[in-house]
């Protein structure tokens, strides 16, 4: 799989319509209301956000040839695809990229997998303490609440997995190449995972090919963990990575601003609106996005008082959870309700 | 048993310290700031963790890498003590938020200096009752030294008059670097823990050749001696090359720089120290943290800025106390690309004036430093300079300190050039003397007894790393 491939596609849908820039934002995910309209219009959602880290200089590089190669032509900062690019479309494979679903978290799915890989593969040999191959802490913790509900100790325990893993690749209909880059990344007790550059030597393709690979892999894979309930442990390292989130583009843009590292205040003054409007897009956020940080704004043990006392009153109203829980804003109740309860009256 | 050894036993497994440790922890416990100069590989990290124990507050260590601070912190933790957090630039917002928030309930809190620098930071830890500060590669703190961060100069600035006591931590440091240190962190009389940076096991080489021939030699090193070892080069086009080079030819080899995808940098440290790959092409980005004890050759290909940071790359080989070997490959022209390199890293009197220029033309720093053509490091150097003092000051100090760097560089050419013992000329160079003679020492003293270099002839097969798909699964779970 080339990414010059991908682009002749794109161009072949967005033909003559868009600048050549267009396929780089489609690729990175840019989540502006033009490419959002494009993704939409050109039928290009599963390309969506594929490759968040591309680099201009590298797509250009793929671009040219294209146009070296004649496939593709450019007018008036337009780009065209010709007779002879148009039947260069026709034969291409198919591919089942899925970015409007996943948009980039196919990768933190795929973390948190590796760690629960090696964490099990250890466990197997009796060692519970080595040095995770993901540092990220998010991903730990991740893993670590995720291993408290593994029967880690159980003999039978890592066959189980293996065949579950081995089930779900084989029912995602990748071929057989993408399975082996998959688990080819994976590492554990008496095998350590291949690099990029490694598995491009192997399997003499470039690195961004096997990435490429890669990528469409983990999509369908995805897929058929979410479509199939035959997989409970591959599900449960994909919660919340199947993204849910249909915001409003101006809840969106106020999300943009808070995963940059903005607090509510700072958000309503940069964007001038009132506090309260601002309010209002980050309960949607708590409503439809599985991973927002609810614990950033309150206390675990506050949201569990709180879903503890809806249960006994049986009543959504704020008027009387606030009469309850005196210590907590309305603000803090509607993002509790929202992001447990799908939301308050 | 004294007291310390007792907790030595019961809290890390040794029934004795290192050469240097208790001195330093002693002396720690006693309220002083100290400095430690100790080799790299003589266990640093328990000349604060220990004394921590019993102190009676929490312990900030200041380290420069992020990689450095990942691994010391999650090599605790698996070690049982889970009271540690780190700071750094490459946290999520909540997880920043997260851990500030309950930054009281740690023991040990790692921190990068720019993080220590902002605001939010720095108003936490104040409100905490501290008991020790750690300056790890406390050399970084110099401006003479071959790591200058100028963010280390503000830790002084931050930590303020009224503090625990510092403890500052390198492996290589000369009497210059060590006044830097002590100036620049306000300490107090310090107390010296300094260890000979004398490995005795190491043999050191220096090979003349053309740039063209480099290549060629090392294909038929790695054909010939043993491994496990760690080729440094100058750049991280030329570490990805030389691997890829290397491997199309058979060899073990695969590229180690900070221009790969964190996951890949897991995946070849842990395949080096698992012996899954034998041969590192790096650039300096290789080495800090890595802890593998029978690397037996390290080979430069290219000639190090300054002998301290020569030293401590050449101080990973031969842990385990076996022989090892350092060979420096030098080319005529390499004088100057490596001149090249380091004027190119220090801003000159123009670009200085420049920046000033446009900064009160109103251009943002970035943009200011970008159309004077200064790299960011330089910017920062700069900008830590002109808080300080006025421009021409600021100049003069550039040109001061790019004759350091020559002067550095010329130290390095010596050892390149020397007809005496080639140890014994870098020892001097940090304030040691040598007259000892020894086998197997360089490769002016002649190079006897170095069988164990050469390979033996068969060496045992490869152990299988391609496997199928679902034979790889099998491999992973151990089913």
């Amino acid at each position: 799989m080339e990414l010059s491939s991908l682009i002749l596609f794109m161009v072949s849908k967005m033909n003559g319509e868009r600048s050549k820039n267009a396929c780089l934002h489609i690729f990175r995910g840019k989540k502006s209301s033009q490419t959002l309209q494009d993704v939409q219009y050109f039928n290009l959602k599963p390309f969506f956000s594929v490759l968040s880290k591309l680099d201009a200089e590298t797509y250009e590089t793929h671009l040219y040839r294209l146009l070296a190669d004649g496939y593709v032509k450019e007018a008036d900062g337009r780009l065209y695809v010709s007779k002879t690019g148009l039947q260069k479309v026709k034969e291409l494979d198919s591919c089942y990229f899925n970015g409007w679903d996943y948009r980039g978290n196919e990768i933190v799915f795929f973390h948190r997998l590796a760690l629960a890989i090696q964490t099990i593969s250890y466990f197997k040999e009796g060692i519970k303490s080595f040095m995770p191959i993901q540092t990220d802490r998010e991903v730990q913790l991740f893993v670590k609440g995720m291993a408290r509900h593994l029967p880690l100790e159980n003999k039978e325990f890592p066959r189980k997995i293996g065949g579950e893993l081995k089930n779900a690749l084989q029912a995602s209909g990748m071929k057989d190449r993408q399975k082996l880059i998959i688990v080819s990344r994976l590492s554990g007790f008496s095998i350590t995972g291949r690099t990029w550059d490694q598995l491009a030597e192997e399997l003499q393709m470039s690195p961004l090919s096997v990435y490429l690979e890669f990528i469409e892999g983990l999509h369908r894979l995805l897929d058929v963990i979410h479509e199939e309930r035959d997989y409970p442990f591959l599900l449960q390292a994909a919660e919340g990575v199947k993204s849910s989130l249909y915001l409003t583009d101006s809840a969106d843009q106020t999300r943009r601003l808070f995963a940059k590292g903005m607090n509510v205040e700072e958000i309503a003054t940069v964007r001038r609106l009132k506090l309260s409007t601002i309010e209002d897009h980050f309960v949607e956020m708590a409503i439809n996005d599985k991973t927002f940080p609810l614990t950033d704004f309150v206390l675990s043990k506050q949201v569990n008082e709180v879903v503890l006392k809806v249960e006994e009153l049986g009543t959504r109203r704020l008027r009387m959870l606030k009469q309850e829980f005196g210590e907590l804003s309305y603000f803090q109740l509607r993002l509790i309700l929202g992001s447990k309860l799908g939301g308050g009256k | 048993m004294t007291d310390l050894q007792n907790l030595l036993y019961e809290k890390f497994g040794y029934r004795n310290f290192r050469p240097g440790q208790e001195n330093v922890i002693r002396s720690v416990l006693q309220g002083k700031d100290t400095i430690a100069i100790l080799p790299t590989g003589t266990g640093k990290s328990l000349c604060y963790q220990l004394p921590s124990y019993l102190l009676n507050g929490i312990t900030i260590v200041i380290s420069p890498l992020v990689s450095l601070m990942e691994d010391q912190s999650s090599s605790m933790r698996r070690n049982g003590e889970k009271r540690v957090a780190a700071l750094n630039s490459f946290l999520s917002f909540q997880d920043k938020n997260r851990i500030l928030s309950q930054i009281h309930l740690y023991k040990f809190i790692f921190v990068s200096p720019e993080m220590l620098l902002q605001r939010k930071v720095e108003e936490r830890l104040k409100q905490l009752k501290l008991s020790l500060i750690v300056v790890d590669e406390a050399h970084c703190i110099s401006q003479w030294g071959f790591d200058f961060r100028p963010d280390y100069l503000r830790i002084g600035e931050i930590l303020g008059r009224n503090r625990p006591p510092v403890l500052a931590l390198t492996a290589t440091a000369d009497l210059k670097v060590i006044d830097d240190i002590t100036k620049y962190l306000h300490m107090e009389m310090p107390v010296m823990e300094r260890h000979s940076l004398d490995r005795p096991n190491i043999t050191y080489v220096v090979e003349q050749m053309a740039s063209d021939e480099k290549t060629a030699w090392i294909e038929s090193r790695l054909e010939q001696t043993a491994g496990p070892g760690i080729i440094y080069v100058a750049s991280r086009k030329r570490a990805d090359e030389l691997a890829s080079i290397l491997s199309r030819k058979g060899f073990s080899a695969a590229a180690y720089h900070a221009g790969k995808e964190q996951v890949d940098r897991s995946l070849i440290q842990e395949q080096y120290i698992r012996g899954e790959v034998e041969w590192i092409c790096a650039t300096n980005a290789f080495g800090m943290g890595i802890h593998k004890d029978n690397i037996r050759q390290i080979i430069h290909e290219h000639l190090p800025n300054t002998m301290a940071s020569y030293i401590q790359e050449v101080g990973r080989a031969g842990r385990d106390g076996k022989p090892a070997c350092a060979v420096l490959l030098y080319a005529p022209e390499d004088e100057n690309i490596t001149r090249f390199i380091i004027q190119n890293d220090m801003p000159d009197r123009n670009s200085v004036l420049h920046y000033t220029e446009w900064l009160q033309a109103g251009k943002s720093l970035t943009d200011a430093a970008a159309m004077a053509g200064m790299s960011e490091t330089a910017q920062r150097v700069v900008d830590f300079y002109l808080s300080q003092m006025p421009v021409e000051e600021v100049c003069t100090s550039l040109d001061e300190l790019r004759k350091n760097k020559e002067i550095d560089l010329q130290k390095m050419l010596e050892i390149v050039h020397s007809q005496v013992c080639i140890r014994k000329k870098i020892l001097n160079a940090f304030g040691e003397r040598y007259d000892d003679s020894r086998k197997q020492c360089c490769s002016i003293c002649g190079l006897t007894e170095m069988d164990w270099l050469w390979k033996v002839a068969s060496t045992e097969p490869q152990r299988k790393m391609t496997y199928a798909w679902e034979e790889r699964i099998d491999v992973l779970l151990g089913i």
